[in-house]
């Protein structure tokens, strides 16, 4: 008993601390978003002085700052649906086929994904300027999609693998197709799997930074790229780039709660009656 | 027929005088890549004023620092034509100079003129190369020593320090008088450690190469540079505040600016920030002074910003008039007199009166734009190496300081790494066999 008590308490002391340690930079960033200027590098610190709005007012009215926040806004959602569009089919495919193969395939499509970012940059570059697509939403897009797929084929074949076979196959004795089957069967069923991928993809597209900062310009650049220029030459505008960042977190903080809940759940819990 | 239009722009140079702003590019539109820096920002405002003159459209893209030096990289690497004025830190002249990635302004401007000859000459002398001037500096960086009168008093310090071994043995004294004696830089990095570095190891007599650029053997593990970063190490562990080891300019100009510590050697350009009325705790109580030297003499860091003309701009000669206008005389004193830039790189507006009476912070205890002015005149050009590995070689010495103060290496032992590395990323650029 005692030796359970202890373990119990060593682990809750080994969360918090790790806890903490995860946490301390965002609510550090949170309270400095809040703060005055004056109290901003006060010494000793203060964790919350009278709280201010002044910099969440400032980079609302910054139309810089907002236009790179629908910017981000409109890349990250037409990503998901360009990403889906391309993704559910292929990854039922896989899940359906020949599995040592279809497997290698997913393998290969993965590794393609675990190439450094950075060893695209100039190519790509290069290739937009050619087709005049810099500084374009639709070249981040692209872009962002090419990196999500391979990701979201992985993710969706797995979620179509938990659809039990039975189901499908009894919808093809009724005399569906393929396709009816995938729509009509195997996708409402593993719906919270894609809904959990597309919130992975969004959060992907959300925080992409590389690309973003070397494909774009003025007009298409995102918000993780216009939080940089609240640090000019001369130092950095803390309270614009904390209160930046915390606004850059709410879809984060909304989104994440789902995936918890639709990923470590089971999606066909009762389907098949034994 | 090429020495034809070599001789027509010879001789549109010498009666012209080159581009001018009073020449007409109506329908030319300049595209400005630059940072959004207090300068920028100025030069956006005013640029209504040369489309007037020339009849030239300015489109300006300004960015924070970093994203700016990430996406000027990959413009004139790429030989990209989208741009046709580019901003360009000193630190990275090395890498552009050659390989005709830059416009060399001589074809279009006079550099004979007064008016170019105002600029600081060691200043414009940073975007020298081979004789030909490949861009006009806006922006003229150095360090001055900013010190607590105060606090200085208190300790018994008559003077501000002009040796390290002088500085040291100040900290010694401010610490016995329980005074917090200072913050430095420590993130490894050419611009951050290095950028400080570099007078502490001219002035303990040590060099980055043998003999730069006839000799590039790096000699960064020299007995001078060993004294220099014993010299540095022990300040840095003993005298500095918490958190020195991996500060940023900006963590050093806030401790300065909250009153934390006695004295700094900081970018004098951040002077208005460090004395900002909004923010600053230490307003009437700094003094400004040369930063010390050593054996060797004293070696100010110094760097500039500047604009240049990429080789493939399709509006050289209007992005030319309009470089010759954004670093005119008379608009860099309109933009110091509205907002807070004072890295003025003309030497006549250094002492023009309104000017002083602007930026000029005097407490009795030394004048910053005097002291300014002097340390950007005995400032060395060469203060960075202009190879274009230097960044790479600056890095790796900036992670071999950072070693040694966290005492996973001795001193001996972190420089004698650094120059390992350093000798190969010059045998790979092919300096040495």
């Amino acid at each position: 008993m005692r030796r359970d008590l202890g373990r119990h308490i060593y682990g809750y002391l080994v969360s918090a601390a790790f806890a903490l340690f995860l946490f301390s930079p965002i609510l550090w960033t949170l309270s400095t978003s809040l703060k005055q200027p004056t109290e901003m590098f006060q010494w000793p610190p203060v964790i919350v002085g009278e709280p201010s709005a002044q910099h969440y007012t400032a980079i609302i009215a910054d139309k810089d700052f907002s236009s790179a926040l629908i910017n981000s806004i409109v890349v990250s959602c037409s990503t998901i649906i360009l990403t889906m569009a391309l993704s559910i089919s292929a990854a039922f495919g896989i899940s359906h086929l020949q599995k040592t193969a279809m497997r290698r395939l997913l393998t290969l499509v993965l590794a393609l994904r675990a190439a450094p970012a950075m060893i695209y940059i100039i190519p790509y570059f290069l290739f937009f300027r050619q087709v005049h697509l810099v500084d374009t939403k639709i070249a981040l897009i692209i872009v962002n999609t090419m990196f999500a797929v391979p990701l979201a084929i992985w993710y969706l074949s797995a979620f179509f693998d938990q659809v039990p076979r039975e189901i499908e196959e009894a919808a093809m004795i009724d005399g569906a197709s393929t396709l009816q089957t995938m729509t009509l069967i195997s996708i409402p069923i593993a719906k919270y799997g894609i809904l959990a991928t597309a919130i992975l993809i969004f959060i992907g597209s959300w925080n992409e930074f590389l690309f973003a900062l070397t494909l774009t310009r003025d007009d298409a650049k995102t918000a993780a790229v216009a939080i940089l220029n609240f640090m000019p030459f001369e130092g950095t505008d803390w309270g614009k780039a904390a209160a930046a960042c915390v606004l850059m977190l709410v879809p984060i903080v909304v989104f994440v709660p789902f995936i918890k809940k639709y990923v470590a759940g089971p999606t066909t819990t009762g389907s098949v009656k034994g | 027929m090429r020495y034809l239009g070599i001789l027509a722009v010879a001789f549109g140079v010498a009666v012209g005088g080159g581009a001018t702003a009073q020449q007409r590019y109506d329908g030319a539109k300049i595209k400005v890549l630059s940072t959004n820096s207090a300068y920028d920002l100025e030069l956006k405002k005013f640029a209504h004023e040369f489309t007037e003159k020339t009849g030239a459209e300015v489109q300006f893209d300004l960015f924070g620092y970093a994203p700016t030096v990430q996406k000027v990289s990959v413009e004139l690497l790429t030989r990209s034509d989208s741009y046709d004025v580019v901003y360009l830190g000193s630190e990275e002249f090395g890498r552009y100079a050659s390989g005709d990635i830059l416009e060399p302004l001589d074809n279009y401007i006079d550099m004979k003129s007064a008016d170019v000859q105002d600029f600081i000459a060691p200043v414009l002398r940073l975007y020298n190369k081979d004789g030909k001037q490949l861009a006009f500096p806006h922006f003229a960086a150095t360090q001055l020593l900013y010190y607590r009168a105060d606090l200085f008093e208190k300790a018994g310090i008559k003077q501000p320090p002009q040796t390290w071994e002088e500085f040291r043995n100040d900290c010694d004294l401010l610490r016995k008088a329980d005074i917090q004696c200072t913050a430095l830089r420590g993130q490894p990095d050419t611009g951050e450690n290095i950028w400080f570095w570099g007078q502490v190891l001219y002035g303990f007599g040590g060099k980055y190469f043998a003999d730069e650029p006839a000799d590039l053997t790096p000699t960064v593990n020299s007995p001078a540079a060993v004294e220099a970063l014993k010299w540095y190490t022990d300040v840095m562990t003993n005298f500095t505040v918490p958190g020195s080891i991996s500060a940023t300019f900006d963590d050093v100009v806030i401790a300065m600016q909250q009153g934390r510590i006695a004295m700094t050697v900081e970018g004098a350009p951040t002077a208005g920030r460090i004395l900002d009325p909004k923010l600053s705790k230490v307003v009437g109580k700094l003094g400004f002074a040369l930063p010390p030297g050593g054996v060797s003499g004293r070696f100010p860091p110094f760097a500039g910003q500047a604009y240049v003309i990429p080789a493939a701009s399709e509006n050289k000669a209007a992005a030319a008039a309009f470089l010759q206008w954004a670093t005119s005389k008379d608009l860099m004193k309109r933009i110091s007199l509205d907002s807070t830039f004072v890295a003025i790189t003309r030497t006549s507006l250094w002492d023009d009166p309104e000017i002083r009476a602007k930026h000029d912070y005097d407490y009795g205890h030394g004048s910053f734009a005097a002291t300014y002015a002097e340390t950007l005149r005995g400032a060395p050009e060469w203060y960075y190496p202009r190879i274009p590995e230097f960044k790479e070689i600056g890095d790796r010495l900036g992670r071999a300081l950072q070693e040694a103060v966290v005492r996973s290496k001795s001193p001996e032992a972190a420089l004698d790494d650094a120059q390992g590395d350093a000798v190969e990323i010059v045998k790979r650029a092919g300096y040495l066999k």
